[in-house]
């Protein structure tokens, strides 16, 4: 019931969320995170949004992934 | 579909890591993951099949419905059973098989369970059921409790009188503790769960490798976090430090998802708890505070937990321990399939057995 | 003398169309016959018997059961349990108190049985002439529950108390009125009933006679069947035909026949053996069959077409139109039976309404009192290949499911599979609703624009819910933002929402029926889907499977000058044809038509005005939204050699280029050719414009329609080849509404098997859009399985 893929959030109803993951439209809750805006990934779990996905974090997970690519290019 | 999920999954990249694992000179290391999503993901991404014979990569308890024992689905049966009643539930709960049958079979023979996405969802049954009781089954770890206690407390809110929750959360810090201190077990490093860690971060981690020595590394479930997760924790146990990364910043913070711990927080109350395998752990299970009981259905219908029991041959113990593996069971993929399964590991969507049995080959 | 055996006892577990069907009473006289002991009863949706006797007896009944259950009856699953004998006194049906009535199975209506007719015919039975007999194996279901569990408490027949003797037969397991609910005779039950036109009673007796003259007298009189209303009319009577046709608006749209009895529909049509046993079956459908030139009925009843709608009596009231069992002096054998509605509406099922409804169309009304609880058209099928291909499904098919293997698949083994709610596309609506691997296709709804049959859709949705116990968390519906099953979707309070693309519906629709679970290369055909790329699609090629399609290529995109404008004129998709192929024309001398080149006048039925309008907005590119439809590039072509150009019904133009295709033996075709890139290829058909324009001056157009078809089938197979290159995918799915055209689909399974390929086309589900609602279910669950495979 984990959802490890991150979902889009497209609309916002008071405290409802639409969610999109892979053409699929799922409502979910925002009450446990704040500060939650459309265009925003999260995290679904169990019809709730548990994370806000940080693009900046995400952006150097990546670069630590090719860290070894640069290190085998040297 | 999802061109952003691409970079997570580079093939390039991920033959990389593992070559970089397969140098791996160092001692010997049995690795233990805890996280259901985990099982599945590396069974489904043969991570196993990418690490140097002396990495081990073990399943531990991180199946919240495996690590339940019978007794929870005998009283989730027999609820079920009366008129009166409604038991909602999450899917996975549909084919454990307990004593006198599992949620499914009962409701083949009439009972009236539905299977719900969300605890949210169970509300909207109680009001537009006002003349039923309606049972929610809650059985997960931090990732899901907090959800359950919204229910509650928007059931509180409401007024509703005909919802109530059967509850067996448990919590990981305990079970993470006697597992680490555990010298049958042998640990030398946790993979840590992402999602339980996003919501009660990652202070816990850290106490864990300074007091017991076992370092961890907070892993995602793309094959790439997982692979560099693997080799990070390999390098740290390997050096003997006894720190804890986080490779899953993008979703997980040090201090977690503080509103989901206050939720969580505010309508459970630590209790002790029996793991399947293990035994009864104190404080590492989750019970209704009192100021909620009418929507604890132990209290409400006053349920004894009663006899219960293992089934006969069922190793599912020890595989939650780590301690075996599925192919040790004499029942593996004999007496117990999918569709017609002995034990919960083998039929619970987050289960090893099932996992090793949808995607093959556990070292 | 057969030694003794040993006595033994066994526990049989029966699923699958057991309930509802008869089945105990048929269990009851089997045990009674070969003397063994034990109980039958129902227990969640399954038949349990605990039988008893001597070991050869026992194997005996093991034997007959599944060869000799009722006919009604489908037994899919069949588990035997030694157990330890009882013993039991004697053999019994019990009501369990644990019946639950959550059914997988609700009987559909069933046409009158053969022992019924006997006894409607036996001057020495107590039901002789009455028109409302049935029993066990046959008679009204579907449309007479109310709610399930199925009892007559719960049905229309509710507001009947039986009387002593019906009580007897219905108490009786021996009898073949055992638990038939709708049992009833001339004392307690329904009555017939004779009205004029403002709802006034006629005729005190003999109201079946009276009918019988009036219809032979040529006149309309309004028939309350099982589903609803039909028209009637005597079809050998011209002026009552064309009468009928012109008080209903019906322009050229066919009227669907009943005939007494299969000889009858033998001397009117070609009668193949396939078909023969789609016209006998219990199900009673219209079936389409060729007319036999010599066969002399009005042309009014299907103008300009080479088939007839035939269904036989199904209700014993039908049986007695034909047949009333006195001697009379009117001959009727052929009625035409259509719908009973005003124009486009669904047809009338309530008694007022009805009445009021039809009061300028029907000079008399014959009804009766049996209320019809859900409103239920009658099918329509065919044969293709000796195979049936449904057209409409709905009395007599509905509500049973169709039980899904590939929906197993798609959850892996200890999956389990949710409940969804597939809400079907904008015309020809039905919708789809699941429990498990069983998927309940609605009834036939009909076109959401029209109000009463929305409404229809929405009740029908939440009867169907109620009456199967199914409470959806997923709901699938069409991309097209302004169908009223998509509005409808979005207004539910569900929280799992799965768009699907029309034609990958369609695609999906058909792998579902065919049992296919692999990546396999779709064809999906029809009139109008809304593509992801917001453009109207129709002629779209696929390669992948449930949970992913790529298209892999269309038909070029034609320009569709006044957007529904051009639907209903096709001369418009003519004139933005011959405009993508850069053929040159100007308005005619006069007020009419237009001048093409050398080639001459054409459009002669259109005015200037029109024609020059219709230029501009091609030149600049006005209101002209641009679509790859088959459906519309039949209708262009059908406009262009003059056989329709104006449309009177849906697929008007498409219909008639298909009939007049009788080029037998004809060889030729025209040029296509591809063009775009390897990622998705489009086929243009410019060349074939100018060899048609070329052909319209000394080919007859029948010729041309016939190289046509064989040019479309022509370009399918090359483009599958291709995708077979690109993909290694051998197997060909066909879908759409512009498959329904038998001449089309006949060259094109017969070129694609040429090719290599496996071909897989409908059979028991529509190929248009009453089919599709099962592909979005599919859909929805392999998205959903593909969220949760990565995440359990």
């Amino acid at each position: 019931m984990c959802l490890a893929v991150p979902g889009k959030v497209t609309e916002i109803k008071g405290k409802t969320a639409i969610v999109e993951i892979m053409g699929v439209l799922r409502e979910a809750s925002l009450e446990l995170l704040e500060d939650v805006k459309v265009g925003d990934y999260v995290i679904l779990h169990a019809g709730c949004a548990i994370e806000k996905l940080d693009e900046a974090e995400a952006l150097k997970t990546i670069e630590l992934f090719k860290e070894l690519k640069d290190i085998y290019h040297e | 579909m999802n061109n952003y999920l691409d970079p997570y999954r580079d093939t390039g990249l991920l033959h990389l890591w593992a070559e970089r694992l397969q140098k791996y000179q160092g001692k010997p290391l049995k690795l233990m993951e805890v996280c259901g999503t985990h099982t599945m993901a590396i069974a489904r991404y043969g991570i196993r099949t990418l690490l140097p014979e002396r990495i081990r990569l073990v399943s531990g308890p991180g199946c919240p419905v495996c690590v339940t024992p019978s007794y929870y689905i005998n009283s989730a049966v027999a609820l079920a059973r009366r008129p009166e009643t409604i038991v909602a539930t999450f899917g996975d709960l549909m084919r454990i098989p307990g004593d006198e049958g599992s949620l499914l079979e009962a409701k083949s023979l009439g009972a009236d369970i539905r299977v719900l996405y969300s605890p949210l969802d169970a509300l909207k049954i109680a009001r537009d059921n006002p003349e039923r009781q309606v049972v929610l089954l809650s059985v997960g770890f931090e990732t899901t409790t907090p959800i359950f206690a919204l229910a509650i407390d928007k059931a509180s809110q409401e007024g509703l009188n005909n919802f109530t929750v059967l509850s067996a959360n448990k919590t990981m810090p305990e079970v993470l503790k006697v597992l680490a201190g555990d010298p049958t077990v042998g640990i030398d490093g946790y993979l840590y769960p992402g999602h339980v860690s996003a919501i009660i971060g990652t202070r816990f981690y850290e106490e864990l490798a300074e007091k017991y020595g076992v370092p961890g590394v907070v892993a995602g479930f793309e094959p790439l976090d997982i692979l560099t997760a693997v080799a990070a924790l390999s390098e740290i146990c390997n050096e003997g430090r006894h720190t804890v990364r986080n490779l899953y910043t993008r979703v997980v913070k040090p201090e977690g998802n503080p509103r989901a711990v206050q939720a969580m927080e505010r309508v459970f109350e630590p209790a002790d708890a029996v793991w399947r395998g293990i035994g009864r752990i104190s404080g590492s299970g989750l019970a209704i505070r009192e100021e909620y009981a009418r929507y604890d259905a132990w209290k409400v219908f006053d349920l004894q937990i009663g006899e219960y029991s293992e089934p006969e041959g069922c190793r599912c113990g020890e595989i939650l321990k780590g301690t075996k593996s599925p192919g040790d069971c004499p029942l593996f993929g004999t007496r117990c399939v999918p569709e017609n399964p002995v034990g919960a590991c083998m039929v619970s969507s987050e289960g090893t057995c099932a996992a090793h049995y949808k995607y093959g080959g556990i070292r | 003398m057969a030694t003794i055996g040993k006595m033994m006892a066994y526990r049989i577990k029966v699923e699958g169309v057991v309930q509802g069907v008869g089945f105990r009473p048929f269990v009851y006289r089997l045990a009674h016959e070969l003397e063994l002991t034990g109980i039958v009863y129902n227990i969640g949706a399954a038949v349990i018997i605990e039988v008893e006797g001597r070991e050869e007896q026992l194997q005996e009944f093991i034997r007959r059961l599944p060869a000799e259950a009722p006919v009604l009856s489908d037994i899919q699953r069949l588990d035997l349990f030694e157990q330890t004998v009882v013993p039991y006194p004697d053999f019994q049906i019990r009501e369990s108190h644990t019946d639950s009535g959550k059914a997988v199975f609700i009987a559909p209506d069933v046409s009158v049985c053969q022992d019924c007719c006997r006894e409607l015919y036996d001057p020495d039975n107590p039901r002789y002439l009455y028109p409302f007999i049935n029993c066990t194996n046959c008679g009204p279901r579907f449309t007479i529950i109310k709610a399930l569990p199925y009892d007559r408490g719960h049905t229309t027949m509710d507001a009947f108390v039986m009387c002593p003797d019906c009580r007897k037969e219905y108490t009786d397991p021996k009898d073949r009125r055992y638990h038939a609910q709708p049992v009833s005779c001339y004392q307690c039950g329904p009555s017939l009933v004779l009205l004029d036109s403002d709802g006034a009673p006629v005729c005190g007796t003999d109201t079946v006679n009276t009918a019988r003259a009036l219809l032979a007298r040529g006149k309309i009189l309004a028939v309350k069947g099982i589903g609803g209303y039909h028209l009637v009319c005597d079809a050998r009577n011209e002026t009552a035909v064309e009468q009928l046709r012109f008080r209903k608006h019906r322009d050229r749209k066919p009227f669907a026949l009943m005939v007494k009895d299969e000889k009858m529909a033998a001397s009117l049509c070609h009668l193949s053996s396939a078909e023969q046993d789609l016209l006998l079956s219990p199900k009673r459908p219209i079936v389409l069959l060729r007319r036999k030139k010599e066969t002399d009925l009005p042309e009014a009843i299907a103008p300009g077409n080479p088939y007839l709608g035939i269904m036989l009596p199904y209700t014993p009231l039908h049986l007695l139109l034909f047949e009333s069992g006195r001697q009379d002096e009117f001959r009727l054998e052929v009625l035409v039976v259509t719908s009973g509605n005003r124009s486009d509406a669904p047809i009338f099922y309530k008694d007022d309404e009805a009445l009021a409804g039809l009061k300028d169309i029907a000079d008399f009304f014959l009804t009766h009192n049996r209320e019809i609880y859900i409103r239920v058209d009658d099918s329509v099928t065919r044969v293709f290949r000796e195979k049936e291909y449904l057209i409409r499904r709905s009395r007599g098919y509905v509500p049973l499911p169709l039980q899904c293997q590939a929906a197993e698949s798609l959850t892996g083994s200890g999956g389990l599979i949710p409940e969804i709610l597939a809400c079907g596309g904008q015309m020809k609506n039905a919708f789809c609703i699941n429990r498990g691997e069983y998927f309940y296709l609605s009834q036939y709804i009909g076109d959401l624009d029209e109000w009463d049959t929305f409404q229809t859709y929405q009740e029908s949705i939440g009867h169907f819910q109620r009456m199967l116990e199914i409470h959806p968390r997923v709901i699938a519906y069409d991309l097209h933002p302004d169908y009223l099953s998509t509005r409808y979707a979005l207004e539910q309070d569900i929280p799992v929402k799965i768009p699907v693309q029309h034609h990958h519906a369609h695609i999906a629709a058909c792998m579902a029926e065919n049992n296919l679970m692999e990546p396999v290369l779709g064809v999906a055909f029809d009139g109008t889907g809304y593509g992801e790329d917001g453009h109207i699609w129709g002629g779209e090629f696929f390669a992948g499977t449930y949970g992913d399609f790529c298209r892999k290529g269309h038909l070029e995109y034609m320009p569709m000058p006044g957007g529904e404008a051009a639907i209903r004129e096709p001369w418009r998709m003519a004139l933005g044809l011959l405009a993508g192929a850069g053929v040159e024309w100007e308005p005619a001398d006069g007020q009419q038509g237009i001048k093409v080149e050398e080639e001459g006048l054409l459009f002669e039925d259109i005015g200037r005005e029109q024609l020059a309008m219709v230029k501009a907005m091609l030149d600049k590119g006005l209101n002209t939204p641009l679509t790859s439809s088959a459906g519309r590039l039949f209708d262009a072509v059908s406009a262009l050699l003059g056989i329709v150009r104006k449309s009177s019904y849906e697929g008007e133009p498409a219909i008639a280029l298909e009939y007049a295709a009788d080029g037998k033996g004809e060889e030729g075709q025209y040029a296509f050719a591809f063009e775009g890139s390897n990622d998705c290829f489009s086929i243009t058909f410019r060349s074939m414009v100018r060899e048609i324009l070329r052909d319209l001056v000394n080919v007859p157009s029948g010729i041309i329609a016939s190289r046509f078809h064989r040019t479309v089938a022509a370009a399918i197979g090359d483009a599958c080849c291709r995708m077979r290159e690109q993909t290694g995918l051998n197997k060909v799915v066909l879908s759409g509404g512009v498959f329904q055209n038998m001449l089309l689909l006949e060259l094109t399974v017969s070129r694609l098997e040429k090719e290599g390929f496996q071909v897989f086309t409908h059979c028991r589900i529509p190929t248009n859009d009453g089919g599709i609602a099962l592909g979005q279910a599919l859909i929805a669950l392999a998205r959903m399985h593909n969220i949760e495979s990565i995440n359990p």
